[in-house]
């Protein structure tokens, strides 16, 4: 028994892993012909091939990265007091409210980008780069939202509440004691906005309307069109942004705090 | 008072966003399904889109293969999740420092897990070369990708999905006073029972939440059943965009009207989860 | 020194009152504990004082000025809760002078003030320590230590020795009092422990239902309780009687007793264990039932037919079970409360 559930284990964490395998025997392979396990030669095609378009795709990725960034910070600034009214308050309505900032992850956020896409031409929001951060920190809110307030309920109110009596004024307690307590919450809320934003296509597509090219736009057709070469290069890049991401993150957290590490993600 | 005054301007910001979002979206979208669309040069409101879109074997065959990917993908995500986070509290009570690889899958877009899936599951795919390594010519995998049946679909989003119901599942499990089970099992119970009727009880409003999320994101979402979906039948937000981005302005009231229907649709798991939250709430108190 | 007096304090949840129409005052210097049954409004009275609630209604003044419109991190009132919150991420020293930073006071005077507070709660040397290396009891006097640091008006203790283990509480309580007497700073006590509440306050207050029922020194609460209520709050195995009041006499199945100038009705007599003396007797008709060893006591259940009661003896007095006894009950008049109240209460 102890064993055949441990095998288990072992075997859901191998197909777990064994796509990054696959991706990454596929980014330096040459020649693999059918059935080998193993590629033949080794070959740089696809990185030289990304290499050969590098400033196309960098300015790509440091556009989505200014993008997401941008949309991570104003999500946190517009997510925190309303977690922080969802964890700390009761009133009534509450749970009308918490149901209604969930909504965005139950409905279909593509179909309200296709009918609010009308409206943003209107406004001369589509095809812009608002725009897109709009219909972004609108897909990303809930995110924020719900593990901010998760973050507040699990520090709880009493800290604030402390460092007042001890004669702190409401930013010198935020400064000194609140933001230090919710550093984890702030970095698992902004990894998780961050990815949310960083790797949407279609609604940055529909209100971008290709104007705006971020990095999940430029090598969607790569992924779509097969050379799997260039198709695993460009993966692998998009996953080491995001882990470069959540690396500054917990650095920046770490000083801020000067101590532990929270690997949340 | 001023209580109810802070309330309202800590939740302004968020409420104010949203709400236009949602409230545009939805308008505009019922709007142009009924034809409305002055841009395009469409100004009669008339029933006539959702009358012949209803009317259309295409439409019921694409909202049938969307429920039936998400629903399977779900259901079995949640499944499989609840046996993993099962195994990893039996036998890793303490902490076990693999639950953080099942993060992982959340840190990949939906784009390239597709991808990772056709590498590995596709054709020629690692698996494929595994099984004929292992058992010889001739054992091939069926053809995964743009297969009518959308197991492709099915596939990326477990490998998604499965993993991340699997890490919160396994963190509410960490989170229950590990003595109910100690009690369980010197009442007499064995370890499975115990856990069938004393742990997934108390994780039934986690599991319906879990599984009603990520429902909800697999019935509407666009990219997976667009790149590794079979080209009839289209899953259905994949319909409404080829509609959308068709050039003639009675296209676009069509995807509209299947927009609308989607976001009628999507009551369902809003209040589903509200169901399964008002559980969890009266639990905990 | 200051002397706190509150003013007709009223505060509702949900509708509910919690605290009703409270007044109550403190002398300068004093230590009051607050006692009474759990749910009572007790905490959110210090809440209150410390200025992290408002009231609905009444004042608070600290040498007769009105403190209500005044923020908390102005009031000085400082409020040590019942699990210290040690703010986690700053060491002792750190935290000890964390009022004292906010105050914008130089680094050099912080640190003198800190290590003259540590040493004062008889941790020196601990400024580098961090909050998860500390015992409870440690951790303790941390926040006091963090408390007084920025020399408060008032110190508001809720339940402070509620999470220590027997032993240390009793020197944890010795060193907390005996700083508060040297510092002579006005305190308010809340606390469950009615043991607690006798020995180290100077005055004890009880709440009960949001109202003050009873203020006094601790001995006179014990001994003269203002209700049944109050009374029902010191120890346990306590006999309650019922009987009535005819002619200044308490007239039940134990006889009759004087009953000083208690008007005629019905009325239930609190007799505390102690007050039941019991006398090794072969012709006694009582029954020893039960004995429970508790150490400095001894109690024993006894009966005699259907009358069942409890009584305490000194540890020199030594009874076995179906020992039988004959007894003597030094009820006071204190101890009698008109019945009406007593079948309002239960």
């Amino acid at each position: 028994m102890k064993f055949w559930s441990k095998a288990f284990l072992v075997l859901a964490l191998a197909l777990l892993a064994l796509p990054f395998a696959g991706l990454l025997l596929w980014s330096l392979a040459g020649e693999w012909p059918w059935p080998q396990l193993v590629p033949a030669t080794v070959s740089f095609r696809g990185w030289t091939a990304f290499a050969a378009m590098a400033e196309k795709f960098l300015e790509a990725i440091v556009t989505s990265g200014l993008l997401s960034s941008a949309v991570t910070l104003l999500c946190l600034l517009v997510s925190l007091p309303a977690a922080r009214a969802l964890a700390y308050y009761q009133f009534a309505g509450k749970r009308l409210i918490e149901i209604f900032f969930i909504s965005p992850l139950l409905a279909p956020v593509m179909s309200i980008a296709m009918g609010v896409h009308m409206q943003f031409i209107r406004l001369g929001l589509a095809d812009t780069l608002p725009g897109v951060m709009l219909i972004h920190l609108f897909s990303c809110l809930p995110y924020g939202i719900l593990i901010l307030r998760d973050a507040l309920l699990a520090v709880g109110s009493q800290w604030e509440d402390q460092a007042k009596v001890l004669g702190a004024s409401r930013w010198q307690a935020a400064r000194y004691i609140v933001l230090p307590l919710l550093a984890p919450g702030l970095v698992a809320a902004s990894v998780m906005v961050f990815i949310v934003s960083f790797s949407e296509y279609i609604l940055t597509f529909i209100i971008g309307g290709g104007k705006i090219v971020t990095f999940s736009l430029l090598i969607f057709p790569y992924l779509q069109g097969g050379d799997r070469n260039i198709s695993s290069v460009l993966s692998i890049i998009f996953l080491l942004v995001i882990l470069l991401w959540i690396l500054v993150l917990e650095l920046l957290a770490r000083r801020y705090t000067g101590q532990g590490r929270f690997f949340h993600l | 008072m001023r209580k109810s005054i802070t309330i309202c301007l800590l939740l302004l910001p968020a409420t104010l966003i949203q709400l236009w979002i949602m409230f545009t979206g939805i308008f505009s979208s019922i709007e142009q399904s009924l034809g409305y669309i002055p841009t395009a040069g469409l100004t009669e409101i008339s029933r006539d889109y959702y009358r012949e879109l209803l009317a259309d074997p295409t439409f019921w065959r694409s909202l049938l293969f969307s429920l039936y990917t998400a629903l399977f993908s779900s259901g079995l995500s949640v499944g499989l999740g609840l046996g993993l986070a099962g195994l990893m509290a039996a036998n890793f009570p303490a902490r076990f420092s693999a639950q953080q690889w099942f993060k992982l899958p959340i840190i990949v877009p939906h784009l390239v897990a597709v991808f990772l899936i056709m590498v590995t599951l596709g054709n020629a795919g690692l698996v494929d070369r595994l099984l004929h390594f292992a058992w010889g010519p001739g054992v091939r995998l069926p053809n995964l990708t743009m297969d009518p049946w959308g197991l492709g679909i099915i596939l990326t989003y477990i490998w998604k999905s499965a993993p991340y119901a699997a890490f919160i599942l396994y963190t509410f499990l960490r989170n229950t006073d590990p003595r109910l089970i100690a009690t369980a099992r010197n009442l007499g119970a064995s370890p499975w029972r115990a856990f069938w009727h004393v742990l997934v009880p108390l994780l039934k409003p986690a599991l319906g939440g879990c599984f009603i999320l990520i429902f909800a994101y697999n019935f509407t979402a666009f990219e997976v059943p667009f790149l590794i979906g079979p080209t009839y039948p289209k899953a259905l937000p994949v319909l409404a965009y080829t509609y959308f981005l068709n050039p003639d302005s009675e296209a676009r009231a069509y995807a509209m009207a299947i927009n609308s229907l989607l976001l009628l649709f999507s009551l369902f798991p809003i209040w589903f989860f509200q169901r399964c939250w008002q559980n969890e709430s009266k639990e905990g108190s | 020194m200051i002397k706190i007096a509150l003013d007709r304090i009223s505060k509702q949840y949900d509708r509910k009152t919690v605290l009703s129409r409270i007044s109550l005052t403190v002398e300068a210097g004093e230590l009051l504990s607050l006692l009474g049954p759990s749910g009572t409004g007790k905490t959110t009275l210090l809440k209150i004082l410390a200025g992290l609630e408002d009231a609905d209604a009444g004042d608070i003044l600290f040498d007769g000025q009105s403190v209500r419109r005044l923020p908390p991190e102005k009031r000085k009132a400082v409020l040590v809760f019942q699990d210290y919150l040690l703010f986690p991420h700053l060491t002792v020293g750190e935290n000890v002078g964390f009022g004292l930073k906010m105050a914008k006071q130089s680094a050099s005077a912080v640190r003198t003030r800190v290590s003259e507070m540590l040493q004062l709660v008889q941790l020196s040397g601990s400024e580098n320590k961090y909050p998860r290396e500390l015992s409870g009891g440690q951790k303790q006097r941390v926040a006091l230590a963090r408390a007084l640091a920025i020399e408060p008006r008032v110190l508001l203790l809720d339940e402070p020795f509620s999470n220590l283990d027997v032993l240390l509480r009793h020197s944890m309580q010795e060193l907390v009092f005996a700083i508060q007497r040297k510092l002579k700073i006005t305190t308010i006590l809340v606390t469950h422990d009615w043991a607690e509440a006798l020995m180290f306050s100077d005055r004890m207050a009880v709440l009960d239902n949001g109202v003050v029922q009873q203020v006094d020194i601790p001995e006179r609460v014990y001994r003269n309780p203002a209700s049944l209520k109050v009374a029902q709050l010191f120890g346990t195995s306590v006999n309650y009687i019922d009987g009535a009041v005819r002619n200044q006499t308490f007239l039940s199945w134990m006889g009759e007793y004087r009953a000083g100038d208690r008007a005629d009705g019905p009325y239930q007599a609190v007799v505390r264990p102690e007050q039941v003396e019991l006398r090794a007797d072969a012709a006694g008709e009582w029954r020893v039932q039960k004995k429970i060893f508790a150490g400095q006591t001894t109690y024993y259940h006894i009966g005699k037919e259907e009358r069942q009661l409890w009584a305490a003896s000194p540890p020199n007095t030594r009874h076995e079970l179906a020992d039988q006894v004959s007894i003597t009950v030094n009820l006071r008049p204190e101890l009698l409360f008109p019945k009406a109240t007593a079948g309002e209460d239960q």
